[in-house]
Formats: structure tokens, sequence, C-alpha cells
């Protein structure tokens, strides 16, 4: 028999099946399974060469993840819509120095032309690195030299996916609306994942920056929000497990990953694989709405 | 702060990204390692109609919204964020697709006369003609005008009526109308089959 005091006073507990708003990541367990999905899908890929890059990256991501000092977040938003949307000086001078602990391990694992690269992004004043981290966290991903953004984003997710789960716990999350950006840092998702908890066949989009996942509506576009005319394409198989949702209305696409369908898939190492499946609705006059932290590609000009 | 809440990726999107600028770029990168079929599919959210539970649903179905393609649904799922089922089906509404596409699924009203075995086709007009003639008659002979008080009832228990489950409020009460006002007493949803 259990004692009086272990009995909770609200008999029941909410039902398993309950959906949950928002989904905190493991970072280091995120990056591992990164890494290894990078690997496997290598051996098949065109881009090999990009994809090894990457997974030392991601090694490295992992490996700061457990160990790096984060300091104390100071400066979060407590009871704005998205806490971890401004941070001060404070996040940037301590994502700068998660920036050159990453690139000084993986100067001596690149080739020539890419240590070129590294070196000279070593070389730039914290004011530069400001001004770039903040223009890609607001999707202005063109005002930053492509060969950059690549490691800017990787220290900067390291960074903000440390803090993320912290401020989930603290997050009323009965507060979390349906939206097209990350509840918690503002930043836009990878792609929608379809899982198989708390329920199989719940979409939730997953962000670029701090892994965190928010539900989101089956069947409306991720984007736009409307619900009239989505398609649903794929390759060969109608229920394959990478799809894309396009919207007839704004022309825009999300990635669908059936996670529930193969576990060990990851958004940004499989985004990454699926290209060919983009360019196929590229040239259909269809555009994403989503960030690949590993492809870092351009957005068109603003529309008014 | 200026996020971009309308943002769109440039085509070929690989080109403008980390990959290129880093010369890690390949020729075939986009080429087909195997020949494949690009399908695509229309996705709908409805609700099941063979129950009052009225589970959440998501079809697909194959075919543009073109003037000469014919749209056919070809998977039906429960729809993981419905209230009510939360994405299970029961194996009724798990079988809804082979309901849609069942070649035996009555299109017409059909007649077979009693004692034969064999449906013959007949039109809407003369079906309905039938159905409320014999309704009239069967109401003639059995209507319980009064009852052993010598109040007025007018009952009709010969004949019941089986109605939809899935009806919206005002679909019911003009149900209830048309029924009550027959004098029908056993009145009942498919709900129970």
């Amino acid at each position: 028999m259990s004692h009086t005091v272990e009995i909770p006073m609200v008999p029941g507990s909410e039902s398993p099946l309950e959906l949950k708003p928002l989904k905190a990541a493991e970072p280091q367990a995120v990056y591992h399974r990164r890494a290894q999905r990078l690997l496997s899908l290598a051996k098949d890929s065109p881009l090999a060469d990009y994809f090894e890059l990457c997974r030392r990256l991601v090694v490295i991501q992992a490996r700061l993840a457990g160990e790096a000092d984060f300091g104390q977040l100071l400066a979060w938003g407590k009871d704005e819509a998205i806490p971890l949307s401004q941070l001060g000086s404070e996040a940037e001078s301590y994502w700068q120095g998660l920036l050159q602990q990453l690139l000084s391990e993986l100067l001596p694992q690149v080739d020539d032309s890419i240590a070129r690269v590294v070196r000279l992004l070593m070389q730039q004043s914290p004011e530069q690195l400001t001004l770039w981290g903040r223009a890609l966290r607001q999707g202005h991903v063109s005002e930053v030299p492509a060969r950059f953004s690549l490691f800017i984003w990787a220290a900067m997710g390291v960074y903000w996916s440390h803090w993320a789960p912290m401020v989930i716990k603290r997050m009323d999350q009965a507060k979390v609306e349906q939206q097209s950006m990350c509840p918690v840092c503002g930043c836009h998702p990878v792609a929608s994942v379809i899982v198989d908890e708390p329920r199989a066949g719940l979409r939730y989009l997953h962000c670029s920056l701090c892994e965190s996942e928010w539900h989101y509506i089956r069947a409306h576009c991720t984007s736009c929000g409307q619900d009239k005319e989505m398609t649903i394409w794929s390759l060969d198989d109608a229920q394959a497990q990478v799809r894309i949702e396009s919207c007839d209305e704004c022309h825009g696409y999300t990635k669908m990953l059936f996670v529930e369908k193969s576990p060990s898939m990851d958004v940004a190492a499989d985004d990454l694989a699926t290209l060919m499946l983009d360019s196929e609705l590229n040239a259909k006059g269809f555009g994403a709405t989503t960030v690949n932290p590993l492809l870092m590609a351009h957005e068109t000009a603003q529309e008014q | 702060m200026n996020r971009r809440q309308f943002f769109k990726l440039c085509a070929s999107s690989a080109a403008t990204s980390a990959i290129s600028a880093l010369g890690l770029m390949s020729e075939k990168a986009y080429a087909a390692v195997r020949e494949f079929k690009l399908i695509s599919a229309k996705e709908t959210r409805n609700n099941c109609c063979y129950c009052s539970v009225g589970c959440g649903l998501l079809m697909y179905s194959k075919g543009s919204n073109g003037k000469n393609t014919e749209q056919s649904i070809f998977h039906i799922e429960g729809d993981a964020d419905h209230p009510v089922n939360r994405g299970a089906l029961c194996p009724k509404g798990a079988g809804l697709v082979d309901y849609v596409n069942s070649p035996n699924r009555l299109k017409y009203p059909e007649y077979r006369a009693p004692g034969s075995n064999e449906w013959t086709r007949i039109s809407w007009s003369e079906a309905y003609k039938r159905i409320a003639r014999l309704m009239k008659d069967d109401r003639d002979a059995n209507l319980i005008e009064k009852n052993s008080a010598g109040t007025t009832v007018n009952r009709w228990l010969s004949t019941g009526m089986m109605t939809s489950s899935a009806m919206p409020n005002e679909g019911g009460y003009i149900t209830q109308k048309f029924a009550r006002a027959l004098g029908l007493v056993a009145i009942d949803t498919i709900a129970r089959n």
C-alpha cells in the first residue's frame, strides 16, 4: 500500500494521447542522430563530400552541446510570445564563443579551400558576426555570405537549442497557437515531421534554430494557413516516407517526413538528401517556405 | 522584429546555398539516380458519415480539378488532429475507401418484386411515386387516431423510419418534423448498424 502522501490530490492524470503543443529537444541526441543519418545517406548521395563536411560539423555540435559553457540566460522574454527571440548582447558573445570553438575544431578536418573560408570567418569582428547572426535569424539569408552562413547557423543552433528546453518548461503551453514560425525562438521550420507520439499521424514543425517542435494541424498550409487546396507530392509511392505538401494559394511548400514510418530519419539530413523532390516542385513554380540549417539557401526578394 | 512571414526560397535553392558557396556542388545533385514517377494527390479533411460519432478523416484523391479528369479517392486515414477520434478509426471507418470505390455501390433506385430475385432499375420519379403510394396505403389502413380513452393520438405504428446519423442540428429537426407529422413513432439512425 502506498503512503497517503504519495497519493496525488487530483485523481488521474491527463491522457497520454493529449496533444502537446510544444516538444522540447535533447540537443545532444538530435545532433548524434543527425550525424549518423548523414553518414548513412552520404553513401548514395551525389553530394557525398558535402554530407561528410556536415557530418563533421554536426559531430562537433554534439560535443559542444554536451560540454560547452553556456553561462546564464539573462535577458529572455519570460512573458513574451516568443521568449528566445531577443536575447541581448550577452547571448551574442556566447554563440560567437561557440563559433570560435566550432571552427577551430573543424579547421584540421577540412581541405585547404574550406580551411581558408574557416580562417576568414574566425577573423571577423564580433560586430560583423552579430549583424550576420541577426540577419540569418530574421530570415534574411541572402544578406550573409553563403560560404559563412552554414557555420554561423551551426554555432547559433548549439546556443539556442541549449536554452530552448529550459524555456519550454516555463512556458504556458495553453497559450501556444498554431503558427508558422517557432513559438520559442521565432525562426523558420526545417520541415514537417509526422510523429507517432503523443498520437500517430500528428504533424509537428521542426525548428531550424532551436530544434524544438511545435504542433501544426495537418492539411493546412504551414506558411499562409489556408486549407482549401493542398496537394501532396511524392516519388513513385503515394505513401512514401518523404512527401511535399504544397499550397495552391501561396505557391509555397513544406516537406513532410513520416518519421513514424522511418524513425531513423532526421529533418535536416533527409531534407538535404531529397533535393530532387524540391527541384521537381520548383519546376512547377512552387517554392520552399522552410530553412534547412545544412543548406542555408537564399530566399526570394521580399514580397510586399 | 522584422521577420519574414511570407518567406520563400529561390528556385534551385541548392545553387544559392552553402553547398555551392563552399565549392562542393555536384552537377549530379539533381540528376535522377533512378527512374521515378512524380505523384500528386489532393489532400482533404472530412468527417466519416457512417455513424453519429463523426470521426475526422484525411482523404487523398487523384486527379486535378481539370475538366476532363475525374477525381478518385485512393486513401483515407483517421485525422490525428480531430478531437473525437484522435486519428483512430473503427473497422467500418478503416474500410471507408472500399465503400467509396465499391462496384456494388447503389447509384440509382432499383426494384425487386416480391418472390423475385431480380433487381430492375427504375427512375427516381417511379421510385418516389411507389414509396408515396405504399406509405399512404399503409398509413390509411393502420393509423390509430384515438386511444381507448378517446384522446387523439394519430399513431402510425406499422411503419418505421431509418435516418442519417451524421446530420447537423437543422437536419435532425427537419427529419423529426417530417416523421412526427406523419405519426411515425419508430425512428432510428444508422448509428446502430
